[in-house]
């Protein structure tokens, strides 16, 4: 009851400040279309410059990729130099000699991809033209032994080689499914996260500072009760934050959801309890909102990094211990496994497990603290 | 209504009071008179039961303090405004009146009269931010009431206010009185010291005399000297 009365007045309080309704609601909205557009705009275009290749190998690559020829060594090396061209390639005593930018890692990359793609086809080509001229000689020879001795030779058949392009097929996912399909999840996990630790953590700051908390607890409630009252309040937000994330990344930005959204939910609102309950605990350790601000760039800004975006697996063990202590790793697994592998409760109950324990950790602590200000 | 044993605070090492002693009786006003930093804040603090005393026993309303007990029938008014900015006058009165347990038709009924007895009626359904100082003042009283507590603890209720609305304040306890309300009162202003029936003078962390008003100034010439003799003492 005393509950829902700390809830009633969070709530209010929250929505007669139209700014942070604002903040809360379309701010994510808003950087995960950034993010979508800026993800999206990257281009693997590339373009080659030669200097005198075989013309095989120009057919084949400017069927691969935008081409550029040069006259000269020089000529190309001055394309190169003002970044009008990703590579360049020259022939030395016929093999390939290939010079790359080395400026934009993506880019060069699908140079480099381009290049060897082509290499293989050249090859692939070439091997099959000295398979028929053998296998022509072969023939002729059997010819001449046939007209010498009178005797037929059987000599294998050419083996062709297998077809270079294998079946390939998704088991999660579609082959045009983006970077920004993979770690979407992840971001709407770090935006309820980060939202509900900087409005949870400045309120009760507030409350502290203007002395509101304890006027509050000169009343009869409990102490519990206030910490409680501030979950319920925060649920309304998280549920209405996440209904809006869900419909805009779904519908409008074409995200990949396989999961169930009641499960999305119920993960958002334990990754907003663990917000919370830390927003709430580390307000206690801060005597006016900038220190708290302060507890970003430590407590908020890393968890990014480990939220799904960068791939761990080589990472060194204390790196994989870090990653292992931020909450939102195990929220942002959760919310990847549910929307792009459609993974039911039985597959995330251990994140499930681990988030209730950072939760349960920073009430505990919470309600500690609180008995600073209030013995019983 | 109070009864205060022996009792002395400390926080870290630094002792705020030492063996604070003194009892008030039923539809008294109290003083608790001295200069800033002599720990009224904390003797109130204590009397709410916002912490545990170091030694000794502070009895309020027959429990031992802290507890939660007794909290129903305590009204407070802390030094500082601690209204929530963002909600009305009502809103305010609503939250604190829910937490102390008022049930809705008795609620809307006491709202209405302690909005009426600050005479805050025309303004309670602005925001606090833009209240004047004295309004929330005014607003912090109406709280301490709105559960029709037995017990007023008012800290420095009239600090920054103007002198008419000083006097109001003062009207409404002396009303408060004559319904049987017993009112401990901080102030370290001599024109209100004299309204109260008695007065606990503390300087030091220590309870250096009681008495009335006019026992005092008999014995020491005024207040003010009582102060000035204990220092020198």
């Amino acid at each position: 009851m005393q509950t829902l009365t700390v809830a009633e007045r969070v709530i209010s309080q929250i929505f007669r400040d139209k700014r942070t309704i604002a903040m809360m609601f379309l701010a994510p909205l808003f950087v995960l279309f950034l993010l979508s557009t800026i993800l999206g705009s990257s281009s693997d275009d590339v373009t080659i410059g030669t200097v005198d290749v075989p013309s095989a190998f120009a057919d084949t690559l400017a069927s691969k990729t935008e081409t550029a020829s040069f006259k000269t060594e020089a000529e190309g090396m001055d394309a190169l130099n003002d970044q009008r061209i990703e590579a360049l390639i020259t022939y030395q005593n016929g093999q390939p000699e290939i010079l790359i930018e080395g400026g934009d890692v993506s880019k060069n990359a699908a140079a480099l991809q381009v290049i060897q793609e082509t290499l293989i086809t050249i090859q692939g080509q070439q091997a099959t033209a000295t398979n028929t001229k053998l296998s022509e000689t072969v023939k002729q020879l059997q010819q001449r032994l046939t007209a010498l001795t009178n005797q037929t030779f059987d000599a294998p058949s050419p083996v062709v080689p297998p077809s270079a392009k294998p079946d390939i097929q998704f088991l999660y996912g579609s082959p045009d499914a983006e970077l920004f399909d993979q770690i979407a999840p992840a971001l709407m996990g770090f935006f309820i996260f980060l939202f509900v630790f900087i409005i949870a953590g400045v309120s009760f700051l507030r409350e502290r500072s203007s002395g509101t908390l304890e006027r509050t607890l000169a009343t009869p409630l409990k102490r519990s009760s206030i910490v409680f009252g501030y979950f319920v309040g925060f649920f309304l937000f998280v549920t209405i934050q996440t209904i809006l994330i869900q419909l805009f990344i779904v519908n409008v930005l074409d995200v990949t959801q396989e999961g169930n959204y009641f499960l999305l939910l119920f993960v958002n609102l334990l990754t907003a309890s663990v917000a919370l309950s830390l927003g709430l605990l580390l307000s206690s350790f801060s005597r006016t909102e900038f220190q708290l601000i302060q507890f970003i760039p430590l407590a908020i800004v890393p968890q990014i990094f480990f939220s799904g975006l960068f791939d761990l697996t080589d990472a060194p063990t204390w790196v994989e211990v870090i990653n292992r202590l931020m909450p939102l790793t195990y929220a942002a697994d959760a919310l990847q496994n549910i929307m792009i592998r459609g993974a039911g409760f039985t597959d995330i109950w251990m994140d499930l497990i681990v988030l209730t324990g950072f939760m349960t950790l920073f009430v505990l602590l919470n309600m500690r603290a609180l008995k600073k200000q209030r013995p019983v | 209504m109070i009864d205060v044993t022996d009792y002395s605070q400390q926080f870290g090492k630094i002792k705020v009071l030492t063996d604070v002693q003194f009892t008030i009786g039923r539809g008294e006003i109290v003083g608790l008179i001295g200069p800033s930093g002599s720990g009224k804040t904390t003797l109130i603090k204590s009397l709410i039961g916002l912490q545990q005393p170091t030694k000794g026993t502070v009895t309020v309303l027959g429990a031992k303090q802290p507890s939660l007990e007794q909290a129903e029938q305590i009204g407070y008014m802390a030094q500082a405004d601690a209204l929530y900015e963002d909600l009305t006058a009502r809103g305010n009165l609503r939250y604190f009146g829910k937490l102390y347990g008022l049930k809705k038709a008795r609620l809307r009924a006491r709202i209405e009269t302690v909005l009426q007895f600050v005479d805050l009626k025309n303004d309670a359904d602005r925001p606090i931010h833009q209240f004047s100082g004295g309004m929330k003042r005014r607003l912090s009283l109406a709280i301490a009431l709105i559960h029709e507590p037995s017990l007023l603890l008012l800290d420095e209720p009239t600090v920054g206010i103007d002198p008419a609305l000083k006097k109001t304040f003062w009207h409404e306890f002396e009303q408060l009185r004559r319904s049987g309300v017993t009112i401990l009162v901080t102030t370290h202003v001599m024109d209100e010291a004299e309204r109260c029936d008695r007065l606990l003078l503390i300087q030091h962390g220590r309870l250096i005399d009681a008495g009335t008003p006019a026992e005092l100034v008999q014995r020491f010439g005024s207040i003010d000297e009582a102060f000035i003799q204990k220092e020198r003492a």
